[in-house]
């Protein structure tokens, strides 16, 4: 074990003084002015290596152009229509909110096929399928809290019904700040007008949502915007949804609140997010076959 | 696809651990590009779009604030007609989201701001505003949300700065979702068309005075 030697550390007034700290920054300066003189320019910034770990590879360049986000755009809608398939397989939903999952899964498709429309009129390549990094990553775990997977000890939920539509809700909601964070990306006004009217019909299945979940007036607008606040224990600690959460359309992540309860009387949470830069569609990437 | 220095992709120059004597190359280069007024590249990048108004977007956000003030002004004219009664915060949300969209404008357009309604488009809309039957004034108040989304969607697909973009952006999703909440109020919970569809016609701006 390395030991520490008091003995050896300079007089603590020599290394303070004025001639000390200039003669210590002219011994950098200097140094750094030769390391820069002796490296070639290719390798001075990379970091040193230790070990035989492989030479890393750099990732190759992307742009993210307005091809690539209304592709982005087309599989989230692929997205939702395979999340709706999912719930509606469950076979628990009925009444009025099976109503609505068959006209938000007949949007979502008239949403791809003009996002793909207008990918094409960008110069893309349409792409029209499920967006498989949010599917693996984000819409997977939702779904197995409600169903359950004895495997992993993850019992199945204690009110899928409820789940499915906090599900729908989130999906919804991101949905539309996804396009609206489109529209300070996409260069094209034309093409954020275009995008913009579909991330309103979005939001409005959200506001449909809400209501038909956490009831009527209730449902209509969040506590938060009469100035009071929400319990997080209330309702068994499962938030309730609001038609009109805010005053201004949100591109912030949404909480998820599902499952059944565990032994510490929480349930599983997930944020859902707008895509990132790992769940765009570049250039290049294509549908399974 | 390995990046390689001074490789053009798609119009993008990329270079790589930039030394001293590529930026100095670099800089004697632009310079000359400056100086003779030429681009160094023929195949530029694209160009970004701004982010400030134009001043051809300053006159399109004036007529959103107003349009804005406008709709706050009709709210309050059904509240005071006691529509929203001791109870209902529909109304007065509405009120106060459309009051909270024209500050935002407001404060992106400074002194450019008119800070007052359009009197012509609140006296050609307030007839459904002045009564205290609130079914009525949710079926009004739907009918300015449709439009103040068809406008602000029409507005989007003109302004050439992403800062007024975004700001109408966020106007209009909420309004999006007030649109929802407006025809459950009216008693159309039931009716997908009215619940998700928007029919209406975009304002058009006419010249602003201030």
């Amino acid at each position: 074990m390395a030991s520490f030697d008091a003995r050896r550390l300079p007089p603590p007034r020599a290394a303070l003084t004025r001639r000390g700290l200039l003669r210590t920054g002219g011994m950098t300066v200097t140094f750094g002015a030769l390391v820069a003189a002796c490296g070639s320019g290719e390798e001075a910034a990379a970091p040193g290596r230790v070990g035989n770990a492989p030479v890393i590879t750099p990732p190759p360049p992307v742009d993210v152009d307005d091809a690539v986000l209304l592709r982005t755009a087309t599989s989230l809608e692929y997205t939702a229509i395979e999340v709706y398939a999912s719930a509606a397989a469950l076979g628990v939903l009925d009444g009025r909110a099976l109503e609505l999952v068959e006209r938000f899964v007949a949007d979502h498709q008239r949403h791809a096929d003009i996002t793909a429309e207008l990918t094409s009129q960008a110069g893309g390549e349409p792409y029209e399928c499920a967006n498989r990094w949010l599917m693996e990553r984000g819409v997977a775990p939702l779904l197995e809290q409600i169903a359950g997977n004895e495997a992993e000890g993850i019992p199945p939920s204690d009110d899928v019904a409820r789940d499915l539509l906090a599900i729908s809700y989130a999906f919804e909601s991101i949905a539309g700040a996804t396009y609206q964070k489109m529209v300070e990306q996409l260069t094209d006004p034309q093409l954020r007008q275009q995008i913009i009217i579909i991330g309103a019909e979005e939001v409005r299945h959200a506001a449909a949502v809400a209501i038909a979940r956490t009831g009527a007036p209730e449902g209509y607008v969040s506590p938060v915007l009469r100035g009071e606040e929400i319990d997080p224990a209330a309702n068994d600690g499962i938030p309730l949804m609001y038609a009109i959460p805010g005053q201004f359309g949100s591109v912030a992540p949404v909480e998820v609140v599902i499952g059944a309860e565990n032994d510490a009387g929480t349930r599983f949470t997930a944020s859902v997010q707008t895509p990132a830069d790992n769940a765009y569609i570049y250039e290049g990437m294509s549908c399974p076959a | 696809m390995t990046a390689t220095s001074g490789k053009i992709v798609k119009g993008h120059r990329l270079v790589e651990n930039p030394s001293r004597r590529r930026v100095l190359a670099a800089g004697t280069l632009g310079a000359a590009s400056a100086l003779s007024g030429r681009r160094a590249s023929a195949s530029a990048p694209p160009t970004s779009p701004p982010a400030r108004p134009t001043d051809a977007d300053v006159e399109l956000l004036r007529f959103a604030e107003q349009l804005e003030l406008t709709a706050r002004d009709l709210y309050q004219l059904a509240i005071d007609e006691g529509a929203a009664g001791d109870r209902d915060l529909v109304l007065q949300t509405c009120r106060e989201n459309h009051q909270a969209a024209a500050d935002s404008l407001s404060a992106l357009l400074g002194t450019d701001a008119i800070g007052e309604r359009d009197d012509a488009l609140f006296e050609e809309m307030s007839g459904g505003f002045t009564t205290s039957d609130l079914p009525a004034v949710a079926e009004a108040g739907y009918a300015l949300e449709s439009a103040a989304v068809a406008t602000h969607a029409s507005l989007i697909g003109q302004l050439e700065g992403t800062d007024g973009a975004r700001t109408i952006a966020a106007i209009l999703m909420i309004e999006s979702r007030m649109c929802t909440v407006l025809a459950d109020l009216q008693g159309l919970g039931d009716n997908d068309a009215a619940l998700f569809d928007n029919g209406a016609v975009a304002l058009q701006p006419t010249t602003v005075e201030g």
